[in-house]
Parts: structure tokens; C-alpha cells; sequence
């Protein structure tokens, strides 16, 4: 292979290459991601009026409520308490959480606990609002069940636990 | 149940998984590792998490998987030391401008391509905590991965190893392997220097300064290894001991400086004498182990993390089948041509591009550790998994499609007329097939001498079965008839010997040992097998 091949060879294919990913780069530094969630959260909430009702059981067996978010994008995997338990899909959208969690018709968990409560027409819903403090980020927002008319929606806050171990931000 | 017996109870498990799929995926040509990376995937919740969550549950409750981890983290860390003390950077010197410019081509082609794709996934499949650049890096990075050891793998079975070909996927291989970790290190420090968990000049510095003591104070204390080695042929309990300890405390080095590591093991073997003979001592001390046990947990440990239940939508199999083309079109497409346009040959530049495409263990290493440090998502992870075995899983039968492996069965009985037929046979086949003169001659010769030797064996029947198998790079026999086997003396019967029936037998063996690269002899219950390989 000649030199002068060679060179020509390494600027077409190589070095324009090179000058393209530069390119990408500068454009993708534009570009915006969804809001980060992900992690492990601990739930404040007072789910004492919940205690008896359908999906009373799911929230009240831990205090603080554990809930972890797997996220890719916008789409979100929640867990709460025990994640072999509940698989909950959701969505972000700005700073605003949406998720819907149903064991009945059309339901969305895995392998549901029979005593879970969660049962019929009835649907645990939760939206929340992201909030940025400095450098830490907390959720506020509403635990709703839907096809109970007696259960009023629950506030709560949440803030992110520290990762430990691998770095899960 | 108790932690150890859960861990037990995995540990079997998945051996168990890794060994029987492994198996079926040898049965199919596969490499065996493909095979073990699929049977992690179908214990994860893709499949058994789904069919059967009870088993799931007790078998790898979330709370149990922290030892499983640990023990495969091990396992990971010792295999990159090998996969370092494998690298040779001499195979590097003299590949030639074609090697060069298709190496830095098989780098970068698949890295710009996947940067772009970066563009469009990154607003879909990652969020605010992951830099453009930190993401579309790493997508490049996970998209060039060549992996190094299944491609070794590949060649040797197929006897492609000292073929033009052969050297030259080995030397892109080689070049791949070390500009990948140079890339992902830098990853890992961008990541973390974002997360603001060390600054940034603190890890260079720190990384400049344990490179530097590596090559010039560890490695000439390392080359002690290889004297004693050398001395009393094997290395002591004592000295095996040192040299884990060395491997796992480079890694932690590593791992303080804020990189990783997997990074620290790497960088141990690669200083590492590289003597052949050293290199196969430390893989046979080292590798049962790691292969056999810790690997396969490794795999169960990816396929735990993957869900392809989760994948939200239909779309995001569109993605998938994005993330495969652009992968397949940078690497195995930017390798082919770049390989062409270097002069070699469009037969032989696929043949390259297919090897380079081979991604295998070395990109589910880097995939893990992109979900560790938060830069990849579990979707995209279980994405870009998934492009792993398609890319790794095509290898092979693609490899068989450039280079078709033809095949022949016959049966004769040996007679004095089989000479004339052997030659008039093995001609035409030779020309239909296209071997090289030499080696039908060659191969012509050494069939006549196995005829004429077993003519005079006494034979429980007349006929003896052959088997030829022939590729570009070699041609193979294997001859079966019902008697003893033949003798394969290493120097030449004596003229008086040679008067003697057994003589002829025995000078037959001979000249059988200088026609073949390689020949064996077995015998079972009354049959004997002989196994002629010429490389072409």
C-alpha cells in the first residue's frame, strides 16, 4: 500500500469521520433529557384513613414507604415496599410524575400479593411534582384510588436516598 | 432459607443453565460462551421471573442477589486480567498499513455512527443526570467493542488463527480492545466528575501516575513471575497468591481513582510477561475456575438486570432493530470497507468486518458497567444487550457463508487399484473445491499411504469410510475402518526393517506423519479412527 494511499485512505475514513463526531457532539449538547427520578425514595405520608380500604395493606406494611424508580427516559418502573410485589409503569413529563397501578381489569402488576387490597375496578394512582432544592432533588404529590369513594387522596412527600454502593444517581 | 444455601442453590442453578445451553449452542456451531449468556437472559425475568415469578422469587429475591454480585464481580475482574495477559502488543508490529487503517476504521465508524444514534435516543432513553456527551460516548464506545477472546475462539476452531485473515481480525482486535478501555475510562471519570464524586484532575493525575509505575516498576517486577516459571516450571502456591493479590489490588487502585476495576485487572494482565508458554500456564491456573463457575454468574447476574417485559411500547422494538443495523452497518460494514480499501480482497474483507462484529463478553462487561455508573438506562441496557447476541450469534454462520465449509463422505475398499483413484478423485475435488496443488498432492499422498497400510492390517471388513472436510483455510480427513491402528513412528524404519510386513505398515505411518500438518490415531473396541489435517 502506498504511502500517499494510506494518508488519503486515513483522511477519508478516519479523519472525516473524526470532524463528523465533533459535529454530533456540538448538536447533541442542545438536546434535553427527562428529569432524573430514579433511585430509591422515602415516603412521608399519614396513610391512617387508607387502614381497612383496598390497597391499605400495599402502603401502610412499612413506614417510611419505601419506593424505588427505575427510569429510562420518560418511561418509569415504580416499586413500592417489596418490588417482587408491585411493578408499576408511569410516565415524566417536565417535573410532572404520573403513574397508575391496578390489579384489576387491564391491571399492570406482577405477580399482585392476594391481600394486597388492590382488587375489582379499583386503581392506585399516584402524581407527584418534582421539586430541585440546590442539588437535591424531593417529590410532593397525591396517592389517589380510583373506584373508592371513600378513601380521600393522600398526600405525600419524598426524598431521594443517598445511592450506596454502585452509583445510582 | 439461610443466605448460604440461597447462594448455593443459585450458584447450581446456574451452572447447571450455563452448562446445558452452552451445550446446545455447540451443537448449532456456536461458541459455548453465546449459549451462557443466553441461559443468564432465560433465568432473569424475561423468562423465568415471567413463566414461573414464585421460582423467580425464591430463587433470586432482590435481597439475595448482593452475593451473587460480589462472586461474579470477582469472577469479571480475574477474566479482564486474562483477557489482558492475552493481549500481545507485538501482534500489533508489522500487521501492516492494512490492519492499521482497518483497525482505527473499525473504531471509529461504529463509534460515529452510534453518537449519532446517541441524537436520538438520548431524549427517549436517558434523562438530566447523564451529560449528551457522557452518553453519546458511551453509546460509540459500546458500538466499537470487538471481543477479543471469542474472536480467538472463532479462529482456532475454524484453524483461521495464522492465516492472513487470522492476523489481521487478531491485530483490529487487539487495537479495539485498547482503545475501548482508554475510551471507557475516560467515560467513567466524566460520569463521575459530573456526579461530583471526584474532581476530575485528581482522577487523571492519579491514573497518568499508576499507568507510569505499572509499565515501569510493576512490570519488570512481574517478569519475575515469568523466571521462576521458567526456572522450576510452575509457579508456587505462594507466588499464585501474589499475583491475585497484585490483580486485586490494581483493580481497587483503579477503582479509588474513580475509574474502575474492571480497568485496574485489564491493565495487570496486559503488563504481564507474554511469554506463550507463561501465558497458557497462568490461563490453565486461572481459567477453569473463572470460566466453568464465576462467568456463568456473571451472565445470570446481566440477564437478572434485563426485563425485556418492560420494555415500554412496541416502538422500542423499532429501536432495537436500529441499535442492531447501526451496530452491524459501523462495525462489520466500516471493517469491510476499510479492509477493501486497503487492497485486500471483498472476500476477505467481509471475513474481517464479520470478525470485528463480534462483540460478545467484552460488550456485556461494558454494558454493566454503563448501568452501574448510571450513563445507560435499563431499557437501553436491555436493548443494547440484546444487540450483543445478535451481533455475537451471527458471527459464526456468517463466517461459514463467506467462507462455505464444503464436505464429502465416501467408502472404498483399499485395493491395489485405490492409488490411481485416489489421485483422479482427489483432483477433481480439488479443482471443484479450489485447494492449492500442493495440498492436494500432499493430501493425495498421505490418503494412498493410510489405503496401502490398512490393505495389509487384518481387517474385520473390507471397506474403510472417509470423511474430507475443506475451507479456505484447511482440509481435514477422517478415515474409519474395523482393525487395529495404525502405527505413526516418528523416524523412518530401517531398510532391513522394511523387508518385513509390519516394516511396510510402519514406513507407511511415517511417510503418513510427513504429509500431514497434523494426524492422530484412535482406537476403540476394534475400530480405528485416523485424522489428516493440512492446512491450506
Amino acid at each position: 500500500m502506498k504511502k500517499s494511499k494510506l494518508v488519503r485512505d486515513y483522511i477519508l475514513f478516519v479523519g472525516v469521520p473524526l470532524l463528523a463526531l465533533v459535529g454530533i457532539l456540538r448538536a447533541g449538547s442542545h438536546l434535553t433529557a427527562p428529569v432524573a427520578v430514579h433511585g430509591d425514595w422515602n415516603v412521608q405520608a399519614d396513610f391512617g384513613p387508607w387502614q381497612g380500604v383496598p390497597c391499605g395493606a400495599l402502603l401502610n406494611n412499612s413506614q417510611p414507604l419505601q419506593l424505588r424508580i427505575d427510569q429510562s427516559g420518560s418511561n418509569l418502573t415504580l416499586t413500592l415496599n417489596d418490588p417482587q410485589e408491585t411493578a408499576l409503569p408511569g410516565t415524566i413529563d417536565g417535573f410532572s410524575l404520573s403513574t397508575t397501578f391496578s390489579t384489576g381489569q387491564g391491571g399492570t402488576a406482577r405477580a399482585p400479593r392476594p391481600n394486597a387490597g388492590c382488587l375489582g375496578s379499583q386503581s392506585l394512582r399516584i402524581q407527584a411534582a418534582v421539586n430541585q432544592h440546590e442539588k437535591q432533588r424531593s417529590l410532593a404529590g397525591t396517592f389517589r384510588l380510583d373506584g373508592c369513594a371513600s378513601c380521600p387522596p393522600m398526600a405525600f412527600s419524598a426524598t431521594r436516598r443517598m445511592p450506596t454502593g454502585k452509583a445510582q444517581q | 432459607m439461610s443466605p448460604t444455601v440461597t447462594l448455593i442453590l443459585q450458584i447450581a442453578v446456574i451452572v447447571i443453565a450455563a452448562r446445558a445451553v452452552g451445550l446446545l449452542f455447540r451443537l448449532i456451531n456456536q461458541p459455548q460462551v453465546i449459549g451462557e449468556i443466553v441461559a443468564g437472559i432465560l433465568l432473569g425475568p424475561s423468562l423465568l421471573g415471567w413463566t414461573a415469578p414464585k421460582i423467580s422469587a425464591v430463587l433470586f429475591a432482590p435481597s439475595s442477589l448482593g452475593y451473587l454480585d460480589t462472586f461474579s464481580q470477582v469472577g469479571i475482574v480475574i477474566y479482564m486480567f486474562l483477557v489482558g495477559v492475552a493481549l500481545n502488543p507485538k501482534e500489533l508490529k508489522g500487521s501492516g498499513h492494512a490492519a492499521l487503517l482497518t483497525s482505527h476504521v473499525s473504531i471509529i465508524a461504529p463509534f460515529v455512527l452510534g453518537a449519532l444514534l446517541a441524537l436520538m435516543l438520548y431524549p427517549r432513553l436517558s434523562d438530566d443526570s447523564v451529560s449528551f456527551l457522557a452518553f453519546a460516548l458511551f453509546m460509540g464506545s459500546a458500538m466499537s467493542v470487538t471481543a477479543f477472546a471469542i474472536l480467538a475462539r472463532i479462529l482456532t476452531d475454524r484453524a483461521m488463527l495464522g492465516s492472513r485473515l487470522g492476523t489481521m481480525a487478531i491485530a483490529c482486535g487487539a487495537v479495539d480492545d485498547i482503545t475501548g478501555w482508554c475510551i471507557l475510562a475516560y467515560i467513567v471519570v466524566l460520569v463521575r466528575a459530573h456526579a461530583g464524586s471526584k474532581p476530575v484532575w485528581m482522577t487523571l493525575a492519579g491514573t497518568i501516575i499508576f499507568v507510569l509505575l505499572m509499565i515501569y516498576v510493576a512490570r519488570p517486577l512481574v517478569r519475575r513471575f515469568y523466571t521462576t516459571y521458567e526456572r522450576e516450571g510452575k509457579l508456587s502456591e505462594y507466588m499464585v497468591a501474589a499475583l491475585i493479590l497484585f490483580v486485586l489490588l490494581s483493580a481497587l487502585i483503579t477503582d479509588r481513582l474513580g475509574l474502575h476495576l474492571l480497568i485496574g485487572a485489564f491493565l495487570c494482565g496486559a503488563i504481564m510477561p507474554k511469554e506463550r508458554n507463561f501465558v497458557l500456564y497462568v490461563f490453565e491456573k486461572f481459567e477453569s475456575v473463572t470460566v466453568v463457575l464465576l462467568l456463568p454468574l456473571f451472565f445470570a447476574f446481566t440477564g437478572l438486570r434485563m426485563d425485556l417485559h418492560r420494555l415500554p411500547g412496541r416502538g422500542m422494538w423499532l429501536w432495537c432493530a436500529a441499535i442492531i443495523l447501526v451496530a452491524i452497518a459501523g462495525k462489520l460494514g466500516g471493517s469491510m470497507i476499510a479492509a477493501r480499501a486497503a487492497g485486500v480482497p471483498w472476500r476477505e474483507a467481509a471475513g474481517v468486518g464479520t470478525l470485528m462484529n463480534t462483540r460478545g463478553l467484552m460488550e456485556l462487561v461494558i454494558l454493566n458497567i454503563g448501568l452501574d455508573i448510571g450513563v445507560i438506562s435499563p431499557v437501553l441496557f436491555s436493548l443494547m444487550v440484546l444487540m450483543t447476541l445478535v451481533t455475537t450469534f451471527m458471527t459464526t454462520p456468517l463466517l461459514y457463508w463467506i467462507y462455505p465449509l464444503r464436505r464429502l463422505k465416501l467408502e472404498m475398499a483399499p485395493g491395489p487399484e485405490t492409488t490411481e483413484a485416489i489421485f483422479k478423485f482427489m483432483e477433481k475435488k480439488g479443482a471443484d473445491w479450489g485447494m492449492r496443488y500442493e495440498v492436494v498432492t500432499k493430501a493425495s499422498s498421505a490418503i494412498d499411504e493410510v489405503m496401502s497400510a490398512i490393505r495389509q492390517l487384518p481387517l474385520q471388513s473390507p471397506t474403510a469410510r472417509m470423511a474430507a472436510e475443506f475451507d479456505e483455510f484447511k482440509l481435514d480427513f477422517e478415515i474409519d475402518y474395523d482393525g487395529p491402528p495404525l502405527p505413526l513412528p516418528e523416524t523412518a524404519p530401517s531398510p532391513e526393517m522394511i523387508a518385513d510386513p509390519l516394516g511396510e505398515i510402519a514406513l507407511a505411518g511415517f511417510l503418513i506423519r510427513q504429509h500431514a500438518d497434523e494426524v492422530k490415531v484412535t482406537t476403540y473396541d476394534g475400530h480405528s479412527h485416523v485424522h489428516l489435517h493440512f492446512e491450506h
